[in-house]
């Protein structure tokens, strides 16, 4: 497959203009174009650039072409400039803006991380999240190539599984056998490791947070009983909504080889425990050692 | 008020008549809605026209042909306008017959002016005209076609008073505006004044206009310079009165037909 002929071409805006180029009769369609993009390019200097100087312009113009051409790539039209074209001019450039800026924002509301953090709700945060994922999408000069509706695609994949990831770990916590845990910061990723983790015991607990002594009594119970650690899973995965269990379960294969191995074998405790604490357990086991 | 809801339609029309070059059908119209609606619905169709519009219409009705535009326009409106009364008017023409425009604006500025026996209209229309500045360009071009007794009234004001003055050695055209300017608002006076006379220093050098006769005698002229505040001639003030008239307007209408989301494009 030859994945350049995907990615290396023209924003689709540039695609629909020389599709514009080849109509005959195109002076009317032109002159209200040139007047939307260029009504678009000042309102978007205004709001993220700078409407006062001659680079600020520059950026808007490139933020607009980069905004518009995205509309149109994810409208699921015909991959064609006429088709494009036919698109541009039935919505006209400001709803076509629109519905890309919407599809920044949509992007812009899912989790960069699989982490919830007290920032996650701040205005300014936000504001200056957006920004940034706008500018690093829709940036497209339109004498140059464009990959930025790839860029989207990937990003938005990723963003949904932090989404899932995130709600997973919350209802983790929800369901914690020891009651909820309150905690306004969340790191996902440590929450289903640590689930995970205990599940291995088989004694029916859902465990969403830790303490090192919870861990060390795990290891040496694990050691001392040797349960069957497939069985225990499975019957784990049968007290979870089966939306979240594709997650647990890559989960598990990722861990099987790994930390799992190492609780079962000769390591040290305290060399097991260090690991834990270092890449799984994270933020989610409590640093009061009781 | 019925009468309202027509009046973007008769504003569309006049503004459609007088672009189209048939400023008399749009002067019907403005008679026709004075008929209909009364004088108070044409000012505010007056109001609301562009100031090209405006301009273009009022200054087909300069000198002879009356209007009703002239009458009631508003001051502010008319203001706005008079930065469109240069627009047509090219380099070259400015270079042959200075004369010519600037009488075309005297007849224009006058017929506004003096179109009104009310005073307050009056002193309104000069004070709005002159609080732009192409307003007080545009009155120093009529000045300055008179500038020996433009000097001799400034003296006169400046010694007597603007409401003891009054007679110059010629009455010329336009003293009455003259005098109508320095009793409604003499800092408006003093800017026009200024606007012809740029190096005038009030109380060091005396006003003097620029003599053709002795052109040649640069040695003399120099040494007058710091006596005399020189002032500019007709053809400067016209073509700074050219060059401040906008060079675009708020922007076509626009052809499209599709109203603008504005800010909304990012909600």
């Amino acid at each position: 497959m030859n994945i350049t002929s995907y990615t290396a071409r023209a924003p689709q805006l540039v695609q629909a203009l020389e599709a514009l180029a080849q109509r005959a009769d195109n002076q009317d369609s032109a002159s209200t174009l040139f007047h939307e993009l260029s009504g678009i390019t000042v309102l978007v200097a205004k709001k993220f650039t700078n409407d006062r100087t001659a680079d600020g312009m520059h950026d808007a113009f490139h933020l607009t072409v980069g905004c518009i051409s995205l509309g149109i790539s994810q409208a699921g039209i015909a991959d064609s400039n006429e088709a494009k074209l036919s698109f541009l001019l039935q919505h006209g450039a400001e709803y076509v803006f629109q519905m890309g800026f919407r599809h920044i924002k949509e992007l812009s509301a899912l989790p960069y991380a699989a982490y919830v953090s007290d920032f996650d709700n701040d205005a300014f945060i936000q504001q200056r999240n957006l920004k940034a994922i706008f500018l690093e999408i829709c940036n497209a000069d339109p004498v140059s190539v464009w990959t930025g509706d790839a860029v989207y695609q990937n990003e938005l994949l990723d963003r949904k599984r932090n989404r899932k990831i995130i709600d997973c770990a919350k209802w983790l916590r929800k369901n914690n056998s020891n009651g909820l845990v309150k905690d306004s910061e969340l790191d996902a990723n440590a929450a289903i490791s640590i689930a995970v983790i205990f599940a291995v015991s088989g004694d029916g607990c859902i465990v969403a947070r830790t303490g090192q002594r919870e861990l060390e009594n795990l290891i040496a119970r694990a050691r001392e009983t040797r349960p069957d650690v497939e069985v225990n899973w499975n019957d784990f995965l049968k007290k979870i909504p089966p939306e979240f269990q594709p997650i647990l379960r890559e989960r598990m294969e990722e861990l099987r080889g790994t930390i799992v191995k190492k609780i079962f074998s000769k390591t040290k405790i305290k060399t097991v425990l260090t690991e834990l604490q270092d890449h799984y357990a994270g933020s989610e086991q409590d640093i009061d050692y009781s | 008020m019925s009468e309202n809801i027509n009046l973007p339609a008769i504003r569309q029309q006049v503004t459609e008549l007088v672009l189209a070059g048939s400023p008399e059908h749009a002067e019907d119209a403005i008679n026709e809605t004075a008929e209909k609606f009364g004088d108070l619905a044409v000012v505010e169709v007056l109001n609301t026209l562009e100031p090209h519009v405006a301009s273009l219409h009022l200054s087909a009705f300069d000198g002879g042909k009356m209007s009703l535009a002239t009458l009631l326009i508003p001051p502010k409106a008319w203001a706005e306008s008079l930065a469109y009364f240069a627009a047509t008017w090219d380099e070259d023409w400015i270079e042959d017959e200075p004369e010519v425009l600037a009488e075309s604006l005297f007849a224009h500025i006058h017929g506004v002016v003096f179109g009104t026996d009310d005073e307050e209209r009056r002193a309104e229309l000069l004070n709005e005209a002159l609080a732009t500045d192409w307003g007080t360009t545009a009155f120093a071009v009529l000045f300055s076609t008179a500038a020996e007794e433009i000097i001799e009234i400034a003296n006169d004001i400046h010694n007597l008073g603007a409401h003891r003055s009054g007679r110059t050695t010629s009455d010329h055209d336009v003293i009455p505006l003259v005098l109508e300017i320095a009793r409604t608002n003499e800092e408006a006076w003093d800017r026009v004044l200024f606007e012809i006379f740029p190096d005038w220093k009030p109380g060091e050098n005396e006003l003097h206009t620029r003599s053709e006769d002795d052109g040649d005698d640069h040695e003399d002229e120099e040494e007058r310079e710091h006596e005399y505040a020189i002032g500019r001639t007709t053809k400067e003030l016209l073509l700074r009165l050219r060059k401040q008239v906008p060079s675009k307007s708020s922007g076509p209408a626009k052809t499209g037909g599709r109203p603008s989301l504005g800010e909304d494009i990012f909600s």
